[in-house]
């Protein structure tokens, strides 16, 4: 087989984008069940946000540190599948890197929340909404399209409610923002 | 010219199949059914292919059910790897040898 530097570097680049595209869609596999358990946390906290805006605070202090323990114990539960597998003892399953974004996500809200203020309840509802919109586009450049739309989705549905959906804006969040990722996590299975 | 060229594992989707199954995990399987949807190929091309890799020995295909549904699943082997590899070499000395 004789090959030209030109179809060298055509069949390197087809294996780098098949490399690629194969790391993208586990990627989304993977997160399918953390972006399900996120949606149904978004709907019952905003729910019970609207219900009850006195203890607003500590219902998410409860589903937040419930929602991590329950991504941490998901990720390890995925990564011990993929052990078992490949016929593997289990070893260290616990994933630092989730463990780390996700305290530092959290010390980045309270930290806004606490220099900046937010004036009204629709702004402190908005923000980790608009947050984790922003986070989701960004990690789509690198992490496959899927995520730069539901990021777009994420941003709009907060934006559209704050100005339109005045009223209802936190069962709006819980709906459709919860709604958005559990489409979402549905949506990263298909293949 | 020290690598060798693969002309069973050059073909267009049997390139790209193997750089995928290469890029899992050792002994980590892959089911039919995402390979073909990340290779958006057909059941018959697909399955041609991987007869064919699979009589080289580049591959293994394990077939059993799962609640009482069949499922296919494939891995590459070590023969596989070296195989793949040592392609990507070879390409990767064409590519070399005419930069400028």
């Amino acid at each position: 087989m004789e090959l030209s530097p030109e179809q060298a570097g055509s069949a390197l680049r087809d294996i780098a984008r098949a490399q690629r595209r194969l790391g993208i869609f586990s990627g989304y596999r993977y997160a399918a069940p953390h972006l399900w358990m996120w949606g149904l946390i978004w709907i019952a906290g905003y729910g019970a946000t609207d219900l009850m805006p006195q203890v607003a605070g500590w219902i998410w202090l409860v589903l937040n540190v419930g929602g991590m323990a329950i991504g941490i114990a998901i990720g390890r539960h995925q990564m011990r599948t993929e052990a078992r597998m490949r016929g593997e003892p289990d070893g260290d399953v616990t994933s630092m890197r989730m463990i780390g974004i996700s305290v530092a996500i959290v010390i980045f809200i309270f930290a806004t929340f606490d220099m900046l203020r937010p004036q009204t309840p629709a702004q402190f509802g908005a923000f980790p909404v608009l947050l984790m919109g922003l986070l989701y586009a960004l990690a789509g450049l690198w992490a496959g399209l899927r995520w730069s739309i539901v990021g777009l989705v994420l941003s709009a549905v907060s934006m559209l409610g704050y100005h339109f959906i005045v009223q209802h804006y936190m069962l709006w969040l819980g709906a459709a923002g919860g709604g958005t990722l559990i489409l979402s996590g549905f949506w990263m299975r298909v293949r | 010219m020290g690598a060798q060229a693969n002309d069973l594992i050059h073909q267009p989707l049997r390139l790209r199949l193997m750089a995928m199954l290469n890029a899992l995990p050792s002994r980590e399987k892959i089911e039919f059914t995402r390979l073909r949807a990340l290779l958006e190929a057909s059941d018959g091309n697909l399955g041609a292919h991987l007869g064919t890799l699979e009589r080289a020995g580049y591959i293994s295909v394990e077939k059993d059910f799962v609640e009482r549904k069949p499922r296919t699943r494939v891995a590459i082997t070590r023969p596989g790897r070296t195989a793949f590899e040592q392609h990507v070499a070879y390409l990767r000395e064409i590519l070399e040898a005419g930069a400028p």
